[in-house]
C-alpha cells in the first residue's frame, strides 16, 4: 500500500486531499517523527522518520495528523479480506504488505498483469487506497518489483530482467539489507546488487553467517520460500514497548505508562482468545543500554494479572540512580485456548471472586472498545495521569 | 592450605554443589564454593542465600586454611584431570591443582565475604528414616505450581500431628487446579513442624537429591530454616513465608461417582488420551453410561480418540472433562495395582486414590466444558 497511514485518514478526513499533509507521533514527545507522508509532503521532500521541525523546514504548510493504529489495523483487515478474493494463499508480511500466490488462476483472473490491474483498481475504488504491485516468481522478487514503482504502479520482475532492472540498484535498497549490513557490504566493495550477486558465496557465508548465503541467492533472484498462509493467530508473543517523553527515575510514573502498556496487551491477548503463561519486561536504559527479565506466572489473559506480573519484575529491576527512556511489557507462552476453563480448587479461599468480577469488567471495556474505539474507556489510574491530578 | 583428596570424592562433592551455586549473582562471591580444612576432612560450602548445603569429605590434611574458589571451573578443572589423588594447595588467594603432571592455578576470593554458614551448634535434629521424607515427596511433589507470583504454592507444605504415640507426617502440594496429599507415620516425634512449613520447589529439590531412603536423616526448624542431615552433609533451606491455602476445606465430603479401576491399563488409557491432546487443550472427556466409561479426546489440529473401559455404573449418562495430565500425574504416584476414582459430580473436584488406606490422595479440579 502506497503511504498507507495517511492515505487513510484521507479516506475519513476530505480536508487532508490535496494538501501536504503527514501521520506523525507528538512533537512534544520524543516519539516526534514522520510516520508516513502523504505524496503532496513527499514531493516538497518529507521523508519518513523524519523528525518534525526538520519536515517543517522543508515544507511549512505540512499539516499533521496524530495517528490512530486501531483505524490503520481495521482498514489494513479490510483490505486482506478483499484480497482473499483473489486467492486463498495470502502472506501478510505487515500491516500494508501481502504476497499473493496467483499459481493457477490466469483462467479466473486473466494474465497476471489484467490481475494485478483488476486487484489495484479493486482497491482503489472499494477503500480510495493506493497500492502497487509487483509480479514475480517469488516472494523476493515480488517485493523489490512493487518498490520499483510508487504510487499506483505495476511492476513485472521476471528471470530475464534481473540484470537490467534488479543489479543497477544500490545493495541497502534491497529487501532483507539493513542498514548495518549494507554498510559491511560497502566496505566490502559491495555497492550494487549485481555486485553482491557476483561475489564468492563462500566469502558471504563467512562474513554474515547463514544470513548471508540467503542474501546471495537472493541478489542472483533466487528464492525459494513458499507464499504462506499464515493465521492470524499464530503468534509467538503479544507485547508493547514505548519510548517515554523524558527519562524516568520515578518508580510511580513507570508504573502507569507499564499499566497502559498492560492494558493493551491484555486487550490484544484477549481478542485472540489466548492464555499466556510468561510476562516479559524490557528497560532501555538513558544511556541505551536494554534489560530484559521474566517471569513465570499461572495461564492468563487478564490486563490485571499481566500488569501486576510486571510490575513485581519492574520493581525487582528498578533503580532510581538510572533513568530509563524505554518500557515495554509482553506476555508469551500460549499454551491454553482462553476459552478452555481449568477450575479452580480454591474459589472461596483465594480473591477468585474478585478475579471474576475483574475479568466481567474486562470483557466489558474489550466490548465498549470494540464499538466505539480504544480510546472511549480506560482505567481510572491512567485518567488522572492525562490529566496531570497526579 | 595444603590438602590432598581422592579424585572421585573431590569431583562428586564439587558437583552436589553445582545446582546451587548462583548463576545470575550480583555478589560474585556467590558463584564460588568455600573450601576449608578440618580434622581429617575438607568442608565444602556452597549457598544462594536461599539454599545452603555444607559438607564434609575425608582428606589428608597437611597445612590448615580456606578460601573460595569458582564452582564451576574447579569442577571442570577437577573432570579433566586423570589420577586418583589430588593435591591442592593455596599461597595468596592463588590455588594450585596438582594431579600427577597436570597442574591447573586458580585464583580464589578470600573468605570474608561469604555469608556466614556456621552450624547451629547444639541445635538438635530429630532422626526418621530417610524413605519417609523421599516418598512424601515424590507423591506429592508433582502437583506444586510453577507460578512465580504465588510464592506459597510454589513449594509443598510439610507438617506434623500427633497420633497417640505416632506421629503423622503430611505434605501437601498444590497449584490450585489439583492437590496433592500424601502422609506417612513414624514412632519418632520431632518439634516444630507441628504449625507446618512450606518449603520451596528449589529447595525441595535439592532435599530430595540428598536423601538416601535406605539411611536415617536428622530433620529439624530453626529460625525459618528447615535443616536436612545426613552422614557427611548439612542442608538448609529457607522457608517461605506465607499461607498455605487451607487445604482441609477442599477435600470432598462427598464420594461422587466411585469407579475402581486397574492402574496400569487406565493409565496406558489415558497415554492414549494424551497423544491426541496439545499443549493448546489438554482435555479429555469422560463419560459414564451403562456399565461403561468413555475417555475421549477431540483435537481439531490432530484427530480423535475413544476407548471404553467396562465398569459398573448404572445411573445417568454424565460427561466430566479433566486436563489429561492432571488425571495421569495423579494415578502414577498411587501404589497397588486397583485406584480409585471418585468422579464429583456438578464441576465437584474428583478424587483418585489407593483402593485401601489413606496414606495417599489426590484431588483434580474438572474443566468446564
Amino acid at each position: 500500500m502506497n503511504a498507507f497511514f495517511i492515505s487513510c485518514e484521507m479516506t475519513r478526513n476530505d480536508s487532508l486531499v490535496g494538501i501536504p499533509a503527514a501521520v506523525a507521533g507528538d512533537p512534544k514527545k520524543r516519539s516526534g517523527i514522520i510516520l508516513a507522508a502523504n505524496y503532496e509532503a513527499r514531493a516538497c521532500g518529507v521523508k519518513t522518520t523524519m523528525v518534525l521541525h526538520e519536515a517543517l523546514k522543508l515544507c511549512p504548510k505540512l499539516t499533521f495528523i496524530s495517528p490512530d493504529h486501531h483505524f490503520y489495523s481495521q482498514k489494513s483487515a479490510e483490505v486482506m479480506d478483499l484480497l482473499a478474493n483473489y486467492t486463498p494463499t495470502l502472506e501478510q508480511n505487515s500491516i500494508d504488505e501481502a504476497w499473493l500466490d496467483m499459481t493457477g488462476s490466469e483462467g479466473l483472473f486473466g494474465k497476471p498483469l489484467v490481475a494485478a490491474k483488476s486487484i489495484m483498481d479493486e482497491i482503489k475504488d472499494s477503500f480510495g487506497l493506493w497500492c502497487s504491485i509487483g509480479i514475480a516468481e517469488n516472494k523476493f522478487l515480488a517485493k523489490m518489483a512493487a518498490e520499483m514503482k510508487k504510487p499506483l504502479g505495476i511492476t513485472e520482475l521476471w528471470k530475464q530482467d534481473i540484470p537490467a532492472k534488479l543489479w543497477p540498484l544500490p545493495v541497502k535498497e534491497m529487501y532483507g539489507i539493513g542498514g548495518k549490513t549494507a554498510e559491511k557490504l560497502n566496505r566490502m566493495g559491495v555497492k550494487t546488487i549485481g555486485d553482491l550477486a557476483q561475489l564468492d558465496k563462500n566469502l558471504i557465508m563467512k562474513t554474515f553467517g547463514k544470513g548471508g548465503s540467503e542474501i546471495h541467492l537472493h541478489a542472483n533472484g533466487i528464492d525459494n520460500s513458499p507464499v504462506l498462509a499464515r493465521l492470524a493467530d499464530d503468534m509467538k508473543s503479544i507485547g508493547r514497548s514505548t519510548t517515554l517523553p523524558e527519562d524516568v527515575s520515578d518508580i510511580k510514573k513507570a508504573k502507569l505508562v507499564l499499566m497502559e502498556l498492560a492494558d493493551y496487551v491484555g486487550m490484544t491477548t484477549r481478542r485472540h482468545g489466548k492464555k499466556g503463561r510468561t510476562v516479559h519486561i524490557t528497560l532501555k536504559y538513558s544511556d541505551f543500554h536494554v534489560v530484559t527479565r521474566q517471569i513465570t506466572i499461572s495461564a492468563t489473559c487478564s490486563t490485571r494479572e499481566i500488569y501486576q506480573a510486571g510490575f513485581s519484575l519492574l520493581e525487582q529491576n528498578w533503580n532510581r540512580f538510572r533513568s530509563v527512556r524505554l518500557i515495554g511489557i509482553g506476555l508469551s507462552g500460549f499454551h491454553e485456548d482462553c476459552s478452555s476453563d481449568q477450575l479452580s480448587l480454591f474459589d472461596q479461599i483465594e480473591d477468585n471472586v474478585k478475579n471474576e468480577k475483574n475479568k466481567q469488567i474486562e470483557s466489558a471495556m474489550d466490548i465498549i472498545r470494540n464499538k466505539h474505539g480504544s480510546e472511549i474507556i480506560t482505567l481510572a489510574a491512567l485518567v488522572k495521569k492525562d490529566k496531570g491530578i497526579n | 592450605m595444603d590438602f590432598k583428596i581422592n579424585r572421585h570424592i573431590f569431583l562428586d562433592g564439587i558437583q552436589k554443589t553445582l545446582s546451587i551455586v548462583e548463576k545470575k549473582t550480583t555478589m560474585p562471591i556467590l558463584n564460588n564454593i568455600l573450601l576449608k580444612t578440618e580434622k581429617n576432612k575438607i568442608k565444602i560450602i556452597a549457598t544462594d542465600r536461599e539454599i545452603s548445603l555444607i559438607s564434609d569429605y575425608d582428606a589428608e590434611i597437611i597445612e590448615k586454611g580456606e578460601i573460595t574458589l569458582s564452582a564451576k571451573k574447579l569442577y571442570e578443572m577437577v573432570r579433566e584431570i586423570q589420577g586418583d589423588v589430588i593435591h591442592v594447595t593455596k599461597n595468596n588467594n592463588i590455588v594450585k591443582v596438582t594431579c600427577q603432571r597436570a597442574v591447573y592455578k586458580i585464583p580464589g576470593l578470600p573468605t570474608d565475604d561469604f555469608p556466614n554458614m556456621t552450624d547451629d551448634q547444639g541445635f538438635n535434629l530429630c532422626n526418621i528414616p530417610g524413605s519417609v521424607l523421599k516418598d512424601l515427596i515424590s507423591k506429592t511433589s508433582f502437583a506444586m505450581a510453577t507460578d512465580e507470583l504465588r510464592k506459597n504454592l510454589n513449594g509443598v507444605l510439610l507438617e506434623t500431628v500427633l497420633n497417640g504415640s505416632d506421629q503423622i507426617w503430611r505434605m501437601v502440594a498444590t497449584d490450585g487446579h489439583r492437590l496433592s496429599l500424601a502422609k506417612l507415620t513414624t514412632v519418632e516425634h520431632c518439634s516444630g513442624l507441628d504449625k507446618g512449613i512450606i518449603i520451596p520447589r528449589k529447595g525441595l529439590l535439592e532435599v530430595k537429591k540428598i536423601i538416601d531412603e535406605n539411611a536415617n536423616i536428622g530433620i529439624g526448624v530453626n529460625k525459618n530454616m528447615l535443616i536436612i542431615k545426613t552422614d557427611d552433609t548439612v542442608l538448609k533451606v529457607s522457608l517461605v513465608d506465607a499461607d498455605y491455602p487451607d487445604y482441609k476445606r477442599v477435600i470432598p465430603l462427598e464420594k461422587g461417582i466411585s469407579v475402581k479401576l486397574e492402574k496400569e491399563p487406565f493409565l496406558h488409557s489415558l497415554r492414549r488420551m494424551n497423544v491426541v491432546s496439545s499443549e493448546r487443550y489438554m482435555g479429555v472427556i469422560v463419560s459414564f453410561s451403562n456399565n461403561k466409561m468413555i475417555l475421549n479426546s477431540t483435537n481439531l489440529d490432530v484427530g480423535e480418540a475413544t476407548e471404553e473401559i467396562d465398569i459398573e455404573y448404572s445411573g445417568d449418562d454424565i460427561d466430566v472433562g479433566f486436563n489429561v495430565n492432571y488425571v495421569m500425574d495423579a494415578v502414577s504416584v498411587i501404589t497397588g495395582d486397583y485406584i480409585i476414582f471418585e468422579i464429583g459430580l456438578g464441576l465437584k473436584p474428583s478424587v483418585i486414590k489407593p483402593t485401601e488406606g489413606d496414606n495417599c490422595l489426590c484431588i483434580v479440579m474438572p474443566l468446564k466444558i
